[in-house]
């Protein structure tokens, strides 16, 4: 909101630059964001907190200041003349909650013309544009007591009566913005003897609005519902400086000096003739009294200030206090604070006490180090396992990505998991954030592919987040954990891309990222992680390549897949050079990590020996070691191939295969004859089970 | 000239002609071997009587013990030789490229988010996790923001059904803690959070937060004070000045919005700060009495201070970065320059 330094100085004597108003309107709680120069005079720029409609003025700003600076707050002067006999109109309330007070007042024999410049100025530097006087004036009272006005041409009206009421199913109404709405009971509208002549509180009929013939007006000033305004509001996509206001909550006692201080301007500015008010307020204003137990001063703010101290520091803010009651023995001292008609937001005791803090000053509490307690310990297993993740793929090298949890419905698409559908905002921001990602793949895939595009040869990223997507029944949920209802799911993982070689060296040929690179990375990861067991099976991931990727299985359960990009998705994110993912279920993970009981290093020598067999193309190299593993797990510790070879040494069809076994026996040293009877066993399960002919 | 003179001389020659360490061993062997010159003489020792024996052996003991220094000597200078010609030879090209050991870099948000957490879970503050995606009732209502409250509009929403939503803040967190746990407690709750606005260079629609909530018997605003002078202070370094101003939070009251003095122009103004010499940090204030009543804590015995703050603004800050979305491009050559932070605990 934007107001005027000289016009403050009207309503306050500042005698202080602009800055160093803005500093102390800034440490009230009332942000300046900007200081401008026009003309003769500074614009400053506040952003009001939604709990203080009554700052929304000049004269609110005025009142804080007035109270921040100790100085006295001069309301403009009201001289005005009310005629007798010109009141001809009845005005009728029937839906008191959501108007408890309305003010009609009739001015008759306007002239409307352009504003005087002195006033079209200040609306202008208040962001408003110069209308005509009369419509001008109603904005300046808003800009200067906050309570929003209206101006009717009387002549527009079928009849001299006016109503405050529910809009009847069917009702139309053109608005200033000249948009026709239909409205319903909804609505509060305020009407003539026959139909809606503005949407109450937030914006007037085109056909009753203040013209050049215009002569005779009613002036409105009311108060209404700030839910039913609101609602209304939002229901048609209308925001105005008056909605603003009475959504937040506009003081009683505004509603008749502004009357009276518009009513005198249109006088003045407009020769108007104008008549005595007529209102209607059933209810009369009865004041908020609040209990302020001193004890509470202490306990919530940590300064101790005693029951003259806190008076002495409300009544700057215009609050009353009754005298205390000396406090019994038994009674804890308790002030009665009497909240002023313009502070709608203090209601409860709490309220109070911050109002006591902001006039203290937050700057002059005390800073203490609190004495906490010793608590249990309690941190998310899944945080450590997450923090770990990061910290093993970055030490293999990848850059720790930040992507957005937003896609678009084609990049979202094939990373669905089987049978489920995307969850999406009813409200997206455009259509590149339509969905929500079901993977991270896709944000790292775009940018990866992005550094590729910037000529940056190779890319390694990773990624730890969270993803979502919408189960096929939306009605049932049986998910425990993180899954949430209405079919929606939220899952964490973790996921890196990449792309290009190795960084190459004068020493050693370029060496290319490929599958077994991420396999690898996978195994370096479960080490890090104390996982052991994993498998690597055929994947139907649809976003990889058939061919050159694998679900890796934990406990027989699916817990994440690694391979090539589909060469089908290619088009979303080309590459000169292949593009290879993967991603795991950190929650899976979390299910499987455990503490592992050490062994003490092996006390017996161990005994290498190599094996070579032929077999089947086909025959899948896991097969190998799994037969190695079940006919002698015990003694055989380890198997490292460090040879595949196909060529004319073997027959066609054929692969050959070398192996380094390890063997050891935990109690004592195996013998050669021992040794050569293991090798036996293995070549001959590797025969009999895979056909495997020894080399 | 006597045999031992001779065979003295022949020694010292031997001893001189020797080049290498192998050389030399050969004339070890050739006097002192088992078949040795000076050993055969020594051995027929044996055969003479009492008084040449002494004669003799005292003579081939002291051309022994001769030998043996003089071996050794020379060993020690040819050793050394052969050393420094090994090393004149075994030279390298150190200016040649090394090789490359690959290195990641944690991401600047989440490693700021982590230092973050670290700091209060150096005081005492426990972690918490809660979902991104949350129910209308945790985001607003048990936060004192009930349906129809202007506060809404300060925090637009993505909805993906009536009440279904993504997360505004962090703070719904505290709801699901407060649930779960009864006072004392200290927690800080890390993650991601979305707001339906438009994207610059200082607004993102989506952005991290860390939230925190602390919980007892005779907390007050000087706590929330110390505590986040502490944190400010290790976070940013002891002289940098911080200040605390009224702010409105429907979930706290007092409410105050925290700002720190400039980094960049120590709080002269600049562009980073607008001029005004402070950049806003963190949002806080004492937890409000209506949410102790939503989670069924009694507001008359307990009170708590709560705090939110903004993770990117923090790694602008930080980093030296003044346009946020480039946190988000992930381009390598920015990453690679983030320095890993060295960890204590």
């Amino acid at each position: 909101m934007k107001v005027l330094f000289n016009w403050l100085n009207e309503l306050v004597p500042l005698d202080l630059p602009p800055e160093k108003v803005a500093q102390t309107l800034t440490l009230c709680g009332l942000e300046v964001s900007q200081i401008e120069s026009r003309g003769n005079d500074t614009i400053l720029d506040l952003e009001v907190t939604p709990n203080r409609p009554d700052c929304m003025s000049h004269v609110g700003i005025a009142r804080e200041l007035a109270s921040a600076l100790r100085r006295p707050l001069r309301l403009p002067e009201i001289r005005l003349r009310e005629l007798p006999g010109i009141e001809t109109i009845q005005i009728g309330v029937k839906d008191l909650k959501g108007c408890p007070r309305y003010i009609g007042r009739v001015i008759r024999e306007v002239t409307v013309a352009p504003s005087p410049p002195w006033l079209a100025q200040r609306l202008l530097y208040c962001g408003f544009r110069p209308i005509n006087n009369v419509v001008d004036v109603t904005n300046y009272v808003l800009l200067e007591a906050g309570h929003p006005l209206h101006a009717f041409d009387l002549a527009r009206f079928a009849g001299p009566e006016l109503w405050v009421r529910r809009a009847r199913k069917g009702e139309t109404l053109k608005a200033l913005d000249e948009q026709e709405r239909t409205l319903d009971d909804q609505v509060l509208v305020i009407a003539d003897g026959e139909r809606p002549v503005a949407l109450a509180g937030i914006v007037g009929g085109e056909e009753s609005a203040v013209s050049e013939d215009t002569h005779d007006l009613l002036l409105e000033s009311a108060i209404f519902d700030p839910i039913l305004i609101r609602r209304t509001a939002r229901r048609f996509g209308i925001r105005t400086e008056s909605s603003y206001r009475f959504e937040r909550g506009v003081g009683w006692q505004g509603t008749a000096w502004a009357s009276q201080r518009a009513a005198a301007l249109l006088q003045d500015l407009a020769g108007g003739k104008v008549s005595k008010a007529r209102g209607v307020a059933p209810n009369p204003w009865s004041p908020v009294t609040i209990d302020l137990r001193i004890a509470r001063v202490q306990q919530l703010l940590g300064v101790a200030l005693d029951s003259a101290a806190v008076a002495e520091n409300l009544r700057r803010l215009q609050f009353t206090i009754e005298p205390t009651k000396p406090a019994a023995m038994s009674q804890p001292a308790t002030l009665r604070v009497t909240v002023p008609a313009h502070r709608v937001d203090v209601t409860q005791e709490v309220d109070v006490l911050e109002e006591l803090a902001r006039v203290y000053g937050y700057h002059e509490i005390p800073v203490r180090y609190p004495r906490f307690p010793a608590l249990e310990v309690t941190i998310p297993p899944l945080w450590g396992i997450e923090q770990l993740c990061r910290e093993v793929l970055i030490g293999l090298g990848h850059q720790e990505a930040v992507t957005n949890s937003f896609l678009n419905q084609a990049q979202a698409r094939p990373f669905l998991p089987v049978g489920a559908a995307g969850a999406v905002p009813l409200n997206p921001l455009s259509e590149e954030w339509a969905a929500l990602r079901p993977s991270l793949l896709p944000g790292l895939l775009s940018c990866v592919t992005t550094n590729l595009r910037r000529q940056v040869p190779s890319v390694r990223l990773c990624e730890v987040g969270r993803v979502f997507w919408r189960e096929g029944n939306r009605n049932h949920d049986t998910n425990g954990g993180l899954g949430v209802g209405g079919g929606l799911k939220e899952g964490r993982r973790v996921a890196w891309v990449l792309a290009g070689d190795e960084t190459p060296h004068w020493m050693a040929p370029p060496r290319p990222i490929n599958f077994y690179a991420l396999t690898g990375m996978v195994s370096h990861l479960f080490t890090a992680l104390g996982i052991s067991g994993h498998e690597w099976n055929a994947t139907l991931a649809p976003w990889l390549h058939p061919g050159q990727s694998a679900d890796v299985t934990l406990n027989g359960e699916v817990i994440g897949a690694v391979g090539q990009l589909h060469p089908g998705l290619t088009s979303l994110w080309e590459s000169p050079v292949p593009l290879w993912l993967a991603e795991l279920d950190l929650e899976a993970l979390g299910r499987s990590v455990s503490l592992r009981q050490l062994k003490p290093p092996p006390r017996f020598p161990s005994v290498l020996r190599d094996l070579a067999i032929v077999l089947d193309e086909a025959i899948p190299y896991g097969q190998v070691q799994q037969v190695l593993h079940t006919v002698e797990g015990n003694l055989l510790e380890k198997t490292v191939l460090f040879d595949v070879y196909r060529g004319p040494q073997v027959p066609k069809e054929k692969k050959s295969l070398t192996l380094s076994l390890t063997f050891r026996h935990s109690e004592r040293t195996l013998t050669d004859r021992e040794i050569e009877q293991l090798l036996q066993h293995l070549r001959e399960a590797l025969q009999k089970q895979l056909g495997a002919l020894p080399r | 000239m006597s045999d031992w003179a001779r065979l003295q001389e022949e020694v010292t020659s031997d001893l001189q002609q020797a080049r290498t360490t192998s050389e030399l061993e050969a004339i070890r062997v050739k006097y002192l071997g088992r078949k040795g010159r000076l050993t055969e003489v020594l051995r027929s020792l044996a055969k003479l009587s009492e008084g040449q024996r002494r004669l003799v052996g005292q003579e081939a003991n002291a051309l022994r013990d001769f030998l043996e220094s003089a071996l050794t000597a020379r060993r020690q200078a040819l050793r050394q030789k052969e050393l420094e010609q090994t090393l004149k030879e075994e030279r390298l090209d150190v200016t040649l490229p090394p090789i490359p050991f690959p290195l990641g870099h944690r991401h600047p948000i989440t490693q700021t988010l982590s230092e973050v957490v670290e700091i209060f879970t150096h005081m005492g503050f426990a972690i918490a996790d809660g979902p991104e995606l949350e129910t209308d009732y945790y985001n607003f209502t048990a936060l004192n923001i009930p349906p129809d409250h202007p506060a809404r509009d300060m925090q637009d929403t993505f909805y993906l059904t009536e009440e279904w939503l993504l997360r505004t803040h962090t703070s719904p967190v505290q709801i699901h803690v407060m649930e779960r746990q009864s006072p004392p407690l200290r927690i800080v709750a890390p993650g991601r959070v979305f707001r339906h606005e438009a994207i610059d260079a200082s607004h993102s629609a989506v952005f991290h937060q860390v939230e925190g909530l602390a919980v007892d018997e005779g907390i007050s605003f000087s706590d929330l004070k110390g505590t986040l002078s502490l944190f400010v202070r290790h976070c940013f370094g002891p002289s940098v000045g911080l200040r605390f101003r009224p702010s409105y939070f429907p979930f706290t009251e007092p409410s105050a919005e925290v700002d720190v003095q400039c980094l960049l122009c120590q709080g002269t103004g600049c562009r980073t700060c607008g001029g005004s010499g402070w950049i806003e940090m963190l949002g806080a204030g004492m937890v409000h009495p209506k949410v102790f009543e939503a989670v069924h804590y009694d507001p008359e015995r307990y009170t708590g201070f709560a705090f939110g703050l903004g993770v990117e603004r923090i790694a602008m800050l930080k980093f030296g970065v003044e346009d946020m979305r480039l946190f988000y491009e992930n381009d390598v050559r920015l990453l690679e320059q983030i320095p890993r932070r060295w960890a204590w605990g």
